[in-house]
């Protein structure tokens, strides 16, 4: 049986990479972890929901430093840990030992939490949870210090609960970890869990399980869980209502029991984008939120499915839904659309998801033992969720196997695309079989970077079938304890982060891995875990925040050496001349000659001569004529030097013209026979001497016709 | 005429692949007979490893092809061969399926035929080879493009039948070492070739995993470890004819000294010469108790098939005796490479010191230490030979700058060239391999840097031409006849330049001419050396011997004396080339006699006077004199 392996992009036209000096690549490989949840002297007692500042200077976590609880954050470069809002018997004002779930902006300098404790006395005056943020440029105490953000609209006082006079039972306001505040640290996205009057500051007849956003600057506090209107399709202003069906509370937002969680029991809350934008929440009620079908399964209240809300674009930007089980909101899904059975992609308003129910919830998201907050990247435009229903494309068969797991996915909620082309699978499981945790077990927290490139999350499973993004790491010798991954999207690449420090797997058994987030530029990544054997001395045999770093590596130009090499064959001229000759019809003659290097040539022609002596001077036996004889005498009767400089070709030539009184010489028959004699001289080297016979010879414009156009020639060579 | 002895020169490292995260892996070099090759490895697209090959064609990297096109998912394990004329075979695995939740892979090959551009579809090699673990494939291919590749498959989910394989050892596996043939067109395969299916085998490692050589004719010799029957891992070989298997030979000594060895054998190396002879080397693992003093690197000949010694391996002994530490010794694992007169080299780490064992036919020759240490995690060594003596040795090392490979050129001559070459961004290095070509070249690839920053790069030895054929004229010939033509020299480093050189100066000649028409003028009478210079694009350049070219322009010269007293002359004709024309001399003494016939004729004149005399001559070229020489005589 062929995998269900992702498609793959085509091949790839690599050529050899060229570096360049000074240039960072960051890789899906990570330094050793580092244990941050330390003071300069001990380590913490315990750590949890652990977020990094987008600018990686500064770590928040809740969790016991030198026995106080609290929410604290750690500077990562000087190593100093203050308390955000803990435990302080000595300052009663200050005292916050239930401050959970931090939330920190950009440049660390404020943070967000929930506490029950009245840090705002002036403004809080119930004994319910509610949010703050912490400006850690003042002290604890001072004015300024806190600032009660889950306050009413266009005022400083805190929110107004209605608990039906119970008493609060811990409800009231709860900010999320990680992701409910902005980067500029001006804007918390909370969630009610009471009756307020968040929609009505005179009244609190405000329904629970509302999101809002505060603008700490302005006061402004705004209701983003609004009814939306089927009929005009526009939202309409008024808060969500709560329904109870079958002794459960269903809202604006998912909870997991069938009460309205009360402070501290785990409640996620609402996601704001970092930029402000943008805000999601778990949705249940979906109906009433959001547009849906008219037969659609979202019209039920414990409906469940992620939705979105643009708020920066106003009081009218709708609630969306992020995927689910229908898409209304595909152009192409006609007005009274309807649901085919089963489920087919070929409509255009099925959603990616075939809904299920399962324990008498029903949605794309059943389960409540893990995180059911979506993620949302740092413009809003990209969201991570889990889900364990059915995803219709991936043809995904494993019963209830794949009912009790959940699954990562990321959605691009960029305008134009309709659900099914918005959606991406990050993980599958491989097996049917529910207790082969290694290949089954949940996705159980996640993170998405500020620029929607990363998403990290943690799990007991070992296995990743997909193809697209491709399991790159080694597979975990064992499904022991939940470890940390990291998807990078644009590399299509699943890595394994965490690791026991020796190299095996995380210990113990049972470690979680939780809270994972990441700095700005994606390659610092935070988390808590309880695992105790990712760095060496962890031993407080709780949970940790931990850090890690992408591995950052600096391109250089690699210095190499070699010897030198043996030399090419050495080739040196012989020290010899050759040379030719060949008379030229002006009577001269052109010596050409190949000589070994520089050096002076010196030709001299000599030729043997008829001469007319006196008798006298021819003596006494002379012959000839009458008071003369004739005789034969040998003559110099040409010569000429010239210097050969070097690098030339080694051939060079000279003329020799007779001398004046004996040119008419070579107008005769056979011209005038001389024997050339050529040395040439170099210093160092031996005088090579060279000789040969050629005859100069004029050309007589009447005699052409029975001349050749070159003169006997001749070739000689030294020896 | 053939060319001298080559000389070889190492240049740098080229990084072919990354630094990047995506390069993932190296499968080695391949170096055919002509010096064209490529190197295999494994680069990411979108995440899934896939092949990649780098051809090596005329001393150039051609930009990286992928190979395995057509697969979606992810490969593993990929080598490659090389055959003349630029083929390529490369083999990988990959995941085709799942059995009882696990991966199941296959053996995929594919091809590259000469003066293609790209491999050709994937063909199924073997299509279960469970999920690749330990599967280490090694493939040798012929000059004639024939391969052969070896690979271990270890079963993970054992049958009835291997769950009840007693583990001889604790961590054993069940394995079979499998082998398949190329015959240029098609793979068949052989099946396992372990000698007992029914024990287990050592858990598999780089350094156990098998081995095979194979020459030119296209057959092939084997080896790997198994266990004998006393659970003690030894080395094993068997030959390939073709498609045929012969049977097991043992290769590695069951006792030293008379003392049975019982440790275990590993890291098996083998090299096979033209004629079919194998040397194998391996490492002897020591104990307390071991007959040997410590861990020791072990070489056997097989000899030729041929041969009335062929059937059996003929002894194995130590390769290198000076060896300290006792038994706590650092040996790494033994490169070997024999050439074609038989003459073999063995590289290996001695306790962080490259050392080389040298032998022939006759026996182990000699040791030699080299230069700069071993460093870094791998003990892996590379070694070929120059067929025309000396070699390559390459192994990781480091200096100053960090981590690097330390490659060393010995000359047949004597001399030594060294490097340390990097890549990439540097960092560790890993997977070493070199082959080399029949002219001497080598390619010593490895990849460089950490996981997530990672390089493959390849560094040259290279060799000048060899080879040049030279055709001179081989008689006398007049210099405008003197044509030289040459064939072709063999080079890896294409495209060459050549040069004639003339008595010892080099004339020009044009680009792609294998002939070249002398300048007259150079050419005076008598003998010339003329030699070709061939040069490569490295710089390197190769002197053909001497050719001796007799040529002769010139007509003959003539000395003329008087003799007697002083009333007769004597005129004598001489040639200092190919000689006088003796019958074409004619010489009219200007008193109305004449003689000729002959180089030198003597004349007596009646009576005193001047005279004029002319003399017609030729050489046997043709190369005439018509002269007039005035003379007196009494």
């Amino acid at each position: 049986m062929r995998r269900a392996f992702g498609l793959l992009a085509s091949c790839l036209a690599a050529a050899a990479a060229i570096l360049v000096p000074g240039t960072v690549a960051s890789a899906d490989v990570f330094e050793p972890i580092q244990l941050v949840s330390v003071t300069p002297s001990e380590q913490a007692n315990s750590a949890e929901d652990a977020v990094i500042s987008a600018n990686g200077r500064f770590l928040a976590f809740d969790g016991s430093v030198a026995g106080m609880t609290g929410v604290w954050r750690r500077d990562l470069l000087t190593g100093a840990v203050e308390p955000v809002a803990a435990a302080d018997a000595q300052q009663p004002a200050v005292d916050a030992p239930d401050a959970r779930r931090p939330s920190i902006s950009a440049d660390g300098r404020y943070v967000s939490f929930t506490t029950t404790a009245p840090l705002d006395p002036t403004n809080d005056l119930n004994a319910a949870p509610d949010v703050y943020v912490r400006d850690m440029t003042i002290e604890a105490g001072q004015p300024g210090g806190f600032t009660l953000a889950s306050a009413a609209d266009e005022s400083s006082q805190g929110l107004t609960y209605d608990f039906g006079g119970q008493g609060s039972f811990g409800r009231g306001s709860l900010a999320s970890g990680r992701s409910a505040i902005t980067a500029d640290g001006r804007h918390v996205v909370f969630v009610t869990t009471a009756s307020s009057n968040l929609a009505d500051p005179a009244v609190a007849d405000t329904p629970p399980l509302q999101v809002a956003v505060r603008d700490l600057d302005s006061e402004r506090t705004r209701l983003v869980s609004v009814q939306y209107d089927q009929s005009t399709r526009q939202m309409t202003g008024a808060p969500v209502p709560t329904v109870s069906e079958g002794g459960i509370t269903f809202g604006a937002v998912f909870h997991a029991g069938n009460t309205v969680p009360a402070y501290p029991e785990a409640f996620d809350g609402a996601s704001i984008s970092a930029d402000g934008s943008t805000v999601a929440w778990m949705g249940q009620d979906v109906g009433e939120q959001a547009g849906v079908l008219q037969s659609d399964p979202a019209n039920d209240a414990q409906y469940t499915e992620p939705l979105w809300r643009r708020i920066a674009d106003g009081p009218q930007a709708i609630t969306r839904r992020v995927t689910g089980g229908s898409d209304p909101a595909n152009p192409a899904c006609p007005p009274g659309g309807t649901l085919s059975q089963p489920p087919t992609l070929s409509s255009p308003c099925q959603g990616p998801f075939e809904p299920l129910q399962e324990s008498g919830r029903f949605g794309i998201f059943t389960l409540s033992s893990f995180e059911q907050l979506p993620q949302l990247s740092a413009d809003g435009r990209t969201v991570a969720f889990l889900a364990n229903a059915r995803e219709i494309a991936g043809g995904e068969q494993f019963g209830q196997a794949a009912i009790a797991s959940d699954d990562l996915y990321v959605v691009d909620m960029h305008d134009g695309l309709t659900r099914q082309q918005a959606l991406r699978r990050l993980t599958e499981i491989a097996s049917a079989n529910g207790s082969d945790v290694g290949r089954v077990a949940p996705i159980v927290d996640f993170g998405v970077s500020p620029d929607g490139s990363e998403v990290a999350f943690s799990t007991l499973r070992t296995t990743f079938p997909l193809g697209s993004p491709a399991y790159v790491s080694a597979v975990a010798a064992n499904a022991g304890a939940q470890e940390l991954f990291d998807v990078d999207l644009a590399n299509d690449t699943l890595t394994r982060v965490t690791q026991g420090y020796e190299g095996g797997v995380s210990e113990p058994a049972k470690a979680t891995v939780s809270s994972p987030s990441f700095s700005a530029d994606g390659n610092t990544l935070a988390f808590a875990s309880t695992a105790y054997n990712l760095v060496y001395g962890d031993g407080n045999g709780a949970s940790d925040a931990f850090l890690v770093k992408r591995k950052q590596f600096a391109s250089a130009i690699v210095q190499q050496s070699v010897s030198p090499a043996p030399g090419n064959p050495v080739i040196a001229p012989d020290w010899r001349l050759v040379l030719s000759a060949r008379a030229l019809r002006d009577g001269s003659v052109l010596l050409e000659v190949a000589v070994p290097g520089a050096g002076s040539l010196r030709a001299t022609a000599s030729s043997a001569l008829r001469v007319r002596r006196s008798r006298a001077r021819a003596g006494r036996r002379g012959h000839g004529g009458r008071g003369s004889s004739t005789a034969v005498v040998t003559r110099q009767v040409a010569a000429g030097a010239k210097a050969v400089p070097a690098g030339g070709s080694g051939l060079t030539s000279l003329r020799l013209l007779a001398a004046r009184r004996y040119r008419a010489l070579a107008a005769r028959r056979g011209g005038l026979p001389s024997n050339i004699a050529v040395t040439f001289t170099a210093a160092g080297h031996k005088t090579l001497h060279a000789r040969i016979t050629v005859a100069f010879v004029r050309k007589v414009r009447h005699r052409a016709a029975h001349s050749s156009r070159r003169g006997p020639a001749g070739r000689g060579e030294s020896r | 005429m053939h060319a001298s002895l080559a000389r070889a020169v190492i240049l740098p490292a080229t990084t072919i692949a990354g630094p990047s995260e995506d390069v993932v892996g190296f499968g080695g070099v391949a170096m055919a007979e002509d010096g064209t090759g490529g190197a295999v490895y494994l680069q990411r697209v979108n995440g899934v490893a896939h092949v990649f090959v780098a051809r090596f064609l005329e001393g150039h990297w051609l930009p990286p092809i992928r190979v395995d096109g057509e697969e979606s998912f992810a490969a593993s394990s990929p080598r490659i061969g090389a055959a003349e004329g630029g083929r390529l075979v490369v083999v990988w695995a990959t995941p085709f399926a799942t059995e009882n939740e696990r991966s199941v892979d296959e053996l995929l090959g594919a091809n590259l035929g000469p003066g293609a551009s790209s491999f050709g579809p994937a063909t199924l090699i073997d299509p279960d080879v469970r999920d690749a673990t330990g599967l280490s494939p090694d493939l040798a291919m012929s000059s004639t493009g024939r391969a052969d590749v070896v690979y271990r498959v270890v079963f993970g989910n054992l049958n009835a039948q291997q769950a009840a394989i007693p583990l001889l050892r604790p961590g054993d596996v069940i394995e079979d070492v499998r082998v398949a043939h190329y015959n240029g067109e098609t793979w068949s395969r052989l099946g396992p070739i372990n000698r007992n299916s029914g024990i287990s085998m050592r858990p598999p490692t780089a350094t156990n995993a098998p081995a095979i050589a194979i020459n030119q004719n296209g057959n092939a010799v084997v080896v790997w470890q198994e266990p004998d029957i006393e659970g003690v891992a030894k080395i094993w070989a068997r030959r390939l004819f073709g498609s045929s298997l012969d049977y097991v030979l043992p290769v590695s000594a069951a006792s030293f000294a008379s003392t049975p060895i019982g440790d275990d054998a590993d890291a098996p190396s083998v090299a096979m010469s033209k004629l079919g002879e194998a040397e194998v080397a391996y490492r002897q693992g020591a104990s307390p108790g071991s007959p040997l003093p410590g861990p020791r690197i072990l070489i056997n000949k097989l000899p030729d098939g041929e041969s009335e010694s062929g059937a059996q391996f003929a002894g194995a002994a130590i390769a290198d005796g000076a060896v300290s530490g006792g038994l706590g010794a650092s040996i790494g694992p033994p490169s070997l490479d024999i050439d074609e007169k038989q003459e073999i080299r063995l590289l290996y780490d001695s306790n962080g010191t490259p050392r080389v064992v040298n032998g022939s036919n006759l026996g182990l020759a000699s040791t030699l230490s080299l230069g700069s240490p071993f460093a870094g995690a791998e003990q892996l060594s590379a070694s070929v030979m120059n067929p025309y003596g000396g070699g390559i040795s390459a192994w990781p090392s480091a200096d100053a700058h960090g981590e690097g490979v330390a490659v060393r050129e010995d000359f047949p001559g004597g001399a030594v060239q060294t490097a340390l070459v990097r890549g990439g961004s540097g960092g560790p290095v890993a997977e070493l391999s070199a082959g080399r070509s029949g002219l001497g070249d080598g390619l010593v690839g490895f990849r460089q840097g950490p996981l997530g920053n990672a390089a493959i790069a390849v560094a040259r030895a290279t060799t000048p031409p060899v080879q040049i054929v030279l055709r001179v004229p081989s008689g006398w010939v007049k210099p405008s006849q003197a044509a030289i033509s040459w064939q072709p020299a063999i080079s890896a480093n294409g495209p060459l330049r050549y040069q004639l050189v003339l008595d010892g100066r080099p004339l020009a000649v044009p680009a792609g001419q294998f002939t070249q028409r002398l300048d007259p003028r150079r050419l005076g009478p008598g003998r010339h050396r003329v030699q070709v210079l061939a040069t490569d694009i490295d710089g390197q350049a190769m002197l053909s011997p001497a050719s001796a070219l007799k040529t002769d322009g010139a007509p003959p010269t003539v000395s003329i004396k008087r003799t007697g007293q002083g009333d007769a002359v004597s005129v004598r004709l001489s040639d200092s080339g190919v000689g006088v024309a003796k019958r074409s001399v004619t010489v009219s003494f200007g008193d109305g006699s004449k003689a000729g016939g002959r180089a030198r004729v003597r004349h007596r004149y009646a009576h005193g006077g001047v005279f004029q005399i002319v003399i017609h001559a030729r050489d046997k070229l043709g190369n005439q004199l018509v002269t007039h020489v005035p003379v007196s005589v009494r």
